[in-house]
Order: structure tokens, then sequence, then C-alpha cells
């Protein structure tokens, strides 16, 4: 085969221009970290990496969903708790003044403004918040959901966000269950019930604390007419149940958070593959490539002077 | 006889000086492109001496045939893919353009007013997402038809172009069939008349016929005459309503059969270009129709309905919302209908996680009747379905643009550098079997420059030796 002069120069600069781009690729992928450059470069990897993101934007937002409504839970859960705590504390107070025949008027106003402050503060608790929010309230969680009488004026509609695929929790809460009220008189059974002994007391004659009784339905059932103490009782049950499961809903988002940042991590480790460059690889052909591109000056520097003219 | 060698001597002399000045052109012309090395043929005289009977230029017809072929597939795989590669860019979202983290964004920033629907960042973070996203739609509609006005623009000047060489091979025809008869410099109109036609495979693609006497005709590839004999027949540029570029040949118009050379790529670059807008379009169309039906059926933060979330830009011309006129509606954080209960417009979230729902898809949002004027307004509407509403509804927005957009361009960037490749692999395979053919080889030219000037010499030795003799003669009698 005939060699033309022009075949030696087109060869180099065929090569020269190979190696240089080979060159120039290897280092954008080490400049930039990344093998993916462009779409072409890996379509189908592409896609994957773009579904992938979509997929870790979305957790990053379940994530901060999740921190919402672990911190509304903790603040639900913990004026639940600090309600039944003085429930409790109260209902002891009812037993001994259901044990007591006669007080005077000095104990009754002592017993009263104790049971007053209990109820103005469940009251209070019933009406607790987040930034604005009245947990308590359901959808209308603008205002205050529990009157001064414990009167529920919220919502039964909850709001709910999603934290996963599926799973939705709770950022408001139906007060008219979480708080026991009693659907005959819409007002929380365990308040009323305080009212009523107060009223008892206010008239002087304490052996209606023994017979008075509340026409009580509450947390689902109606318990038709009941005693004081039976009726503060059910008021305060509903209310525990429901503490529990808020405290169940925590146990759910912590799960799920958990969940949501191995599968995030997973994401992350899966989009670093397909988009991160592989370093030592890149180096070593960077290598290669290099070595090849000495060889190819080396071959033409060789070449270039090999000419009959060096002989005339 | 002394007299006798003498003139044998001289047309020696003459006849190798020509071959030297051969093998000089040869040297001078060694990195000329499309130049075909000569070879004097030299022959015996029957009065004794020697002749340049021919003068043999090194070219093959069947390689140069081929040459063209692969040219024609290569220039138009060059132009498309320079024109892909820009479209690319635009879709690049690995490297921060392209529409899919805008996209994120915008159904992401609706979390916050569903975790608080009061909260006034929390819906002022929802505009601005959404004013990005419009603002990368509009921003990508915008390059792209700016891409395609530029391809346009150079399919004029390509025209231009191709009419010039066709004008150029007219009169190259004028001259190698009529004109010169020496030898050397109908070599030279050949060696011109080949680059010419190598430089018009590169525009068009044309068939060539090689005529007995050096001349060639061309056709276009479905056989209408571009330049016969002498004649040139001009083409001409105009463009349709759409912007789409054509071209006409005597009044015919010949566009759809143009698939090679840098025209055909750029036809091709087009042909792409207004898939990639029509799918633009129809996925902003289809995406504001179905958000702003979301978002209607919700309540505002002061509990009236909801009004459209986006709306076209007051100077658009157009009827319905699409990629060059899709706006943002709402410029009050306010106005965000997050809630579907207008009795708790600024608690409730009912309506704000439909909407950040429609990411992942929109089944059962529009009725069949407005899913059937929808579909009717998009481009690739064929009369009963749209393939691309189709494919939104059966997946997702997000879904329709990684596959259909930003995959599509990545597939077709990948065919056609393949095919780029395998065409410049032949191409330079064909032009080394050419340089091998016609190429100069400096050392081969020296070789053959010492033989000649071994027979100058001895030719002109042949004179001195006549005259010498003659000189000897004329003494004698004297």
């Amino acid at each position: 085969m005939r060699v033309s002069e022009q075949s030696l120069f087109n060869t180099y600069t065929k090569y020269d221009r190979l190696r240089q781009s080979d060159i120039q690729r290897i280092t954008e992928e080490l400049s930039s970290g990344k093998k993916l450059l462009k779409p072409s470069d890996n379509s189908v990897d592409t896609i994957r990496a773009l579904r992938l993101q979509s997929l870790s934007t979305e957790l990053d937002g379940y994530n901060r969903n999740t921190e919402m409504v672990r911190s509304t839970q903790e603040v639900a859960e913990g004026a639940m708790g600090a309600i039944v705590e003085v429930g409790s504390e109260t209902r002891v107070e009812i037993t001994r003044l259901l044990n007591t025949g006669v007080l005077d008027y000095e104990d009754g106003q002592v017993i009263k403004q104790y049971l007053e402050s209990a109820r103005d503060f469940i009251t209070n608790q019933a009406n607790a918040q987040v930034g604005g929010i009245r947990l308590f309230g359901g959808v209308a969680s603008g205002s205050d959901p529990f009157g001064p009488d414990g009167t529920y004026n919220g919502a039964a509609a909850e709001t709910t966000v999603a934290i996963s695929k599926g799973v939705e929790l709770n950022t408001t809460f139906n007060g008219s269950d979480h708080m026991g009220v009693n659907i005959n008189s819409g007002k929380m059974t365990a308040v009323e019930v305080l009212d009523s002994i107060i009223g008892i007391i206010d008239s002087g004659d304490l052996t209606q604390l023994h017979t008075a009784t509340l026409a009580v339905d509450a947390n689902g059932t109606d318990h038709g007419d009941v005693k004081l103490l039976e009726a503060f009782d059910i008021g305060m049950e509903a209310m525990m149940e429901h503490r529990s499961l808020i405290g169940n809903q925590m146990k759910v988002s912590e799960d799920i958070q958990s969940q949501n940042e191995t599968i995030a991590v997973n994401f992350s480790q899966l989009q670093s593959k397909l988009e991160d460059a592989d370093y030592s690889g890149a180096i070593s052909e960077l290598q290669k490539t290099q070595t090849a591109y000495q060889a190819l000056l080396a071959a033409f520097n060789q070449n270039k002077d090999l000419s009959l003219l060096n002989y005339f | 006889m002394s007299l006798f060698s003498s003139a044998i001597g001289n047309s020696s002399l003459l006849t190798y000086k020509k071959s030297i000045d051969i093998t000089n052109q040869n040297m001078a012309n060694v990195f000329t492109n499309g130049y075909s090395r000569k070879t004097p043929v030299f022959s015996d005289l029957v009065t004794g001496g020697v002749e340049i009977s021919h003068v043999e230029r090194s070219f093959d017809q069947n390689l140069h045939t081929r040459y063209i072929s692969v040219n024609q597939r290569k220039a138009s795989d060059e132009e498309y893919k320079g024109m892909l590669d820009q479209v690319e860019t635009l879709y690049n979202d690995l490297q921060g353009s392209g529409l899919a983290s805008s996209m994120d964004a915008f159904f992401n920033a609706f979390n916050d007013v569903a975790v608080n629907p009061a909260n006034t960042a929390a819906r002022q973070e929802v505009l601005s997402a959404a004013q990005a996203l419009t603002g990368r739609i509009r921003s990508t509609h915008s390059d792209l038809e700016q891409i395609k006005s530029n391809t346009v623009l150079t399919f004029r000047d390509t025209v231009s172009q191709i009419n010039e060489l066709t004008s150029k091979l007219g009169e190259l025809n004028l001259n190698i069939g009529s004109g010169v008869t020496e030898a050397t410099a109908k070599a030279a109109y050949l060696d011109e008349r080949d680059r010419t036609l190598q430089s018009l495979s590169t525009l068009i693609d044309t068939k060539v016929t090689y005529n007995a006497n050096g001349t060639v005709n061309v056709a276009t590839a479905k056989g209408f005459d571009m330049v016969l004999q002498n004649k040139a027949n001009t083409m001409s540029f105009s463009t349709d309503v759409q912007g789409d570029p054509h071209v006409t040949l005597g009044n015919i118009d010949i566009t759809s059969d143009l698939q090679n050379g840098t025209l055909g790529g750029q036809l091709r670059g087009v042909n792409y270009l207004n898939k990639s807008l029509e799918d633009l379009n129809d996925f902003a169309t289809a995406f504001s129709t179905v958000v702003n039906k979301q978002h209607t059926q919700g309540f505002d933060a002061a509990g009236t309905a909801g009004v459209d979330f986006f709306g076209k830009d007051p100077g658009s011309t157009l009827t319905k919302i699409d990629a060059s006129n899709i706006t943002l509606n709402l410029d009050d954080p306010a106005l965000v209908a997050a809630s579907a209960d207008s009795a708790y417009p600024e608690s409730d979230n009912s309506n704000v996680k439909k909407l950040l729902e429609l990411k992942t898809g929109f089944s059962g949002v529009l009725t069949p009747a407005e899913e059937n004027a929808l579909i009717a307004t998009l481009n690739d509407f064929d009369g009963t379905a749209s393939a691309n509403f189709d494919y939104m509804k059966a997946h997702s927005f997000n879904e329709f643009y990684n596959s259909k957009i930003a995959a599509s361009i990545g597939f077709e960037v990948q065919h056609v550098t393949t095919s780029l490749e395998t065409n410049s692999f032949l191409q330079e395979s064909i032009d080394a079997q050419i340089q091998a053919k016609s190429g100069v080889n400096m050392d081969e030219e020296l070789a053959n420059l010492v033989k000649l000037q071994r027979a100058y010499e001895a030719s002109a030795r042949i004179i001195t030796v006549s005259d010498e003799l003659l000189q000897t003669t004329l003494n004698m009698i004297q």
C-alpha cells in the first residue's frame, strides 16, 4: 500500500484529536466528580438518577412533615398528659369530698377554688396551640376550641399530612373525641362534672354529690345517667385512651422517619453510583490515555523527519 | 548520423524537462486537498527518441463515488448532532438546566402549606417555586425557538452555497468538455471538479453521473437535475407559516426528498425541534389545565373559591396556555387555594394535599368532557387521541418530562453519535484508500526526480557527444 505524505499527517491529527478529546473528557469527570455530564452519556442512568432525585426530594418533604407532626404530637401528648395528671389529682379531691359529710364555708371555698383552677387548667391545656394552630380544634384550628365551661367549638374533621406514601398523621385533632366531650351537653365531661360539683358546693347541700347524675354520651358510648364521679371517670378515660392513640402515632412517625432516612441514604448512594465519577477508574483511564498520547507524539516526532530530502 | 542523434537528444531533453515539471507539480501539491498525483507515461518515437504519450491522473472513480455517498451521510449526522447538542444543554438536569428540579421544588412547596395552611411564608414559597417553574418552561421554549430560527437561517445560507457550487460545476463542465486539451491543465480541472463535487456532497445528497468527456451531471437523490452539462439549476429557499424551511428546484418542492448532507441534517434538526416544541407545549398545556382545575376546586385564605393558578401572558395571541405564554396567575400568597372547605380557609389543607398528589398522577381530576377538550388542544392530537396526554395520565408529569423529553434527547444524541462515528470511520477509511491511490509520496517523487534528472543528463550527453563527433568530422575536412 502506498503511503502518501498527507496520510501521515491525517493519521496523526485524527488520533491527536481522539486522545485530546479523551483526556478532556476524563479531566472533566475528575474535576466535576461526575461521570454523567449530559443525558446522552447514558440516557437510562440519567432517567434513573432523575427519578431518584425526585424521590429524594419527596422523602425530604416527608421528613420535614414528620418533624412537624412529631412536634405537634409531643405538644398534644404533653397537654393531654398534664390534663390526665391534674385530673387524677382532682379525682382524689373529689373522692375526699364525697367522703366528707359536712363542709364549713371556708373549706368549701378552698375546694371550690381548687376545682375551679383544675377546670381552668384543663380547658387551657385543651386549647394548646403550636404556632397559632389549636391542636384540639380539628380543622377549626384558628380559634380556641374549648370555652371556659368546656363547650367544644372546634370541628370534627382533623387535618393530616403525609409522612410517607399512604401514611398520614394528624397535625390537629378532633377535640370532641380526644377531650371526652359529652355529646348530650357539648362540653368536656370532666369539666362539666367539675362545674356541677362547684355548683353543689355553692348550694351548700353536699348530699347532692352522692345523688346528682349526669347524662353522659362520650367516647362513643351512651352511658345514660351516671353519678358525677363515674361521669368524671368516663371523661378521663376518654382522654387517656386518646392520649395513648397519640403515643401510637408518635411511634408510627418515629418508625416511618427512621425508614425514610434509611431509604434516603440508599437513594443517595444509588444516585451517587449512577452520577458520580469512579475516581480510581478515571485516574487509571487518564494514565492509559496519557501514555497513548505520549506514544502518538513520540511516533510522530520520530517519523516526521524520515524523508529522502535529508539525503539531498 | 550525428545530426539525427542530436535531434533525439533534443526531444528527450524536452520530454524529461516536462516530466520533471510534472514531478515538481506533484511535490508542490503534496498537501493540497483533492490533488491527484500525475505520472507521465513515456513512449518511444518511431524515429527514435522519447515522448510523453499521456499524463496519467491517479484517480479511482469508484472510490470517489463511495466517498461522496458516505460524506453526505456524515455531513448530515454532523449537522444534526450539532443542533441536538444545543438542545441537550437545555435539558441537562444533572448540570442544573432542565425542568426536573423546578418541578420537584414546585410540588414540594405545597408540603409546607399542607403542614400549616395559615403560614404565609409557606404560601409565598409556593408562588416562588411556581414562578421559577414557569420561568424555566418559557426560557426553554424561547431557547428552542431560537435554535430553530438559527437553524433556518443557516439552512438559507446553505442553499446559497449549493447554488454557488452548482454554478461553478456548470462552468467546469464547460471547460472540461470543450476547451482544455493540454493534459496537465485538464487534470487540474478534473481535480477541481472532484473537489467541488465533494464540497457539494457535504451540503446535499446528490447523484453524480460521469460523462465520457470528463464532465458530470448532478441530480438530487430523487433525480431532479441540479447540473446538466454546463447548465446549473438554481435552488430557491422559502419558509412556511410555521417558519419551517423549504427548497424548490424548478418550481418543485424537493424539501421532503432531502435526507443527507448538511441540508438534510438541518431539516432533521428542524423536525426534531418541532417535535420538542410540541412536547414541551403539550406538557405546559396539560400541566396548567390540571393544576388550574384542582386549584379552582379549593378556597383561598379568605374563603373565596380558588382562581386559575396559571394563566397566559397578556401579550400572547394564542387561545390556550402553552410553553410560550405560561405565567403565574396569582400575585398574592393568600390566593393559594389550600382549603377544600370555605369555612376553614386557613386551617383545612385538603385541597393543597390534592395539589401535591398531582406530582404522582392526575387521574380523576378532569371530567371525561374536560379531558376530551384538553386533548383536542394538544399538538400531537391525531383526531381521536393524544399520545402525550395518555402518557402523562398513565404515569405523571414528572415521568413524562423524564422519559419523553429529557431522555428522548439523550437517546437521539446517542443514536446520532453512533451513526456519526460509523460514517466518520467509513469516510476516513475511504479517504485513506483515495490517499493511497492519489496522494503524493515525497520519497517516491524524489526518486522519480533523480531518475528523470539522470535521463535528462543522459539526453544532454547525447547532444554533447553528437556535437563533439560533428566537430571532429568538421576538423577532418579542414
